[in-house]
């Protein structure tokens, strides 16, 4: 098969993982309350793993073990700051911005200390 | 270009030299697929309401970011339809990926910058896990996320990283049912 071929074959593939639970709500899923929890917390779980893929999964390619361990550290410690303080303050977007800077910053001095 | 699946595109184009079959690539959009299909299924029974020819091409735009910005707000009482909301917060994260893309390719690619690739990798995960506390009181919801991010390195030593991906909702899920059961027996 060629790329087009395959990327083409691939992209339709996802589209129809998408929108197949459109026609599943007509089997009233709706109607069986564990099955919608079980879809919710698989959802949630999900994102939980997702975030787990974004803070940590890369740290292997960092080439100094000293900056590995320190990054893992701070990443771990931004997400707990992150919830704490989206729980607090009730608006993620400030969060989010406080943090982001907040990462910035020792990243940045963690990365230039040499 | 169109759809959401830039990792699968990507793993299958690395993958074009071992001549791979229409099975491996329906096994690989499903695997890599799976949590946007619970997604998709989890969001689409608040969508009752709405019919199917609007709903159909609302959900190819669906992303992990816009699935949970609008998962946590579908309980608020305030949001009168909540497709539209979920459709605003689509559309919205949809034209952002446009923008969004080349600037990361040109850090990921071009500029190659250490400290930027850390910072753009990390926004994410600092991105979910604000949404993440604001389905606060809803504590399960928030149980299953932190289960889903703690069963990800127990999975992954065992398991291959797409494996991991698919089988860690759908465990976390059963052992939060199972949990919930038991809280309800006497």
């Amino acid at each position: 098969m060629s790329i087009e071929a395959i990327i083409g074959v691939a992209a339709l593939l996802s589209a129809i993982f998408r929108v197949i639970p459109c026609f599943l709500t007509k089997f009233s899923i709706g109607k069986h309350q564990k099955l919608l929890d079980f879809l919710d917390y698989a959802g949630c779980a999900a994102i939980g793993s997702m975030i787990y893929m974004t803070a940590f999964s890369h740290l292997d390619q960092v080439s100094s073990l000293v900056n590995q361990t320190a990054l893992l550290r701070v990443n771990a410690l931004i997400l707990i700051v992150a919830f704490l303080l989206s729980l607090k303050l009730k608006k993620p977007v400030i969060t989010f911005i406080i943090c982001i800077i907040t990462y910035a910053l020792i990243v940045f001095l963690l990365f230039h200390s040499d | 270009m169109l759809i959401y699946s830039i990792p699968l595109q990507v793993l299958l184009i690395s993958l074009i030299k071992a001549n791979i079959t229409l099975a491996t690539i329906v096994m690989l959009t499903f695997v890599i697929n799976a949590r946007f299909f619970l997604m998709s299924l989890s969001i689409v029974h608040h969508f009752k309401q709405e019919r199917l020819i609007k709903t159909l091409p609302a959900l190819l735009i669906l992303s992990a970011s816009s699935f949970t910005v609008s998962h946590v707000k579908f309980n608020d009482k305030r949001i009168d339809s909540p497709f539209k909301y979920y459709l605003g917060v689509a559309f919205a994260a949809y034209i952002t990926t446009f923008i969004a893309t080349p600037i990361g390719f040109y850090i990921a690619f071009i500029n190659n910058d250490v400290v930027l690739n850390h910072i753009f990798t990390i926004a994410l995960g600092i991105h979910f896990t604000a949404l993440t506390a604001m389905r606060w009181p809803n504590i399960r919801l928030i149980v299953a996320t932190v289960f889903g991010f703690l069963m990800m390195p127990l999975f992954k030593d065992i398991f291959s990283i797409n494996v991991t991906i698919l089988l860690v909702p759908f465990f976390t899920a059963f052992i939060m049912l199972l949990s919930k059961r038991e809280k309800l027996t006497p």
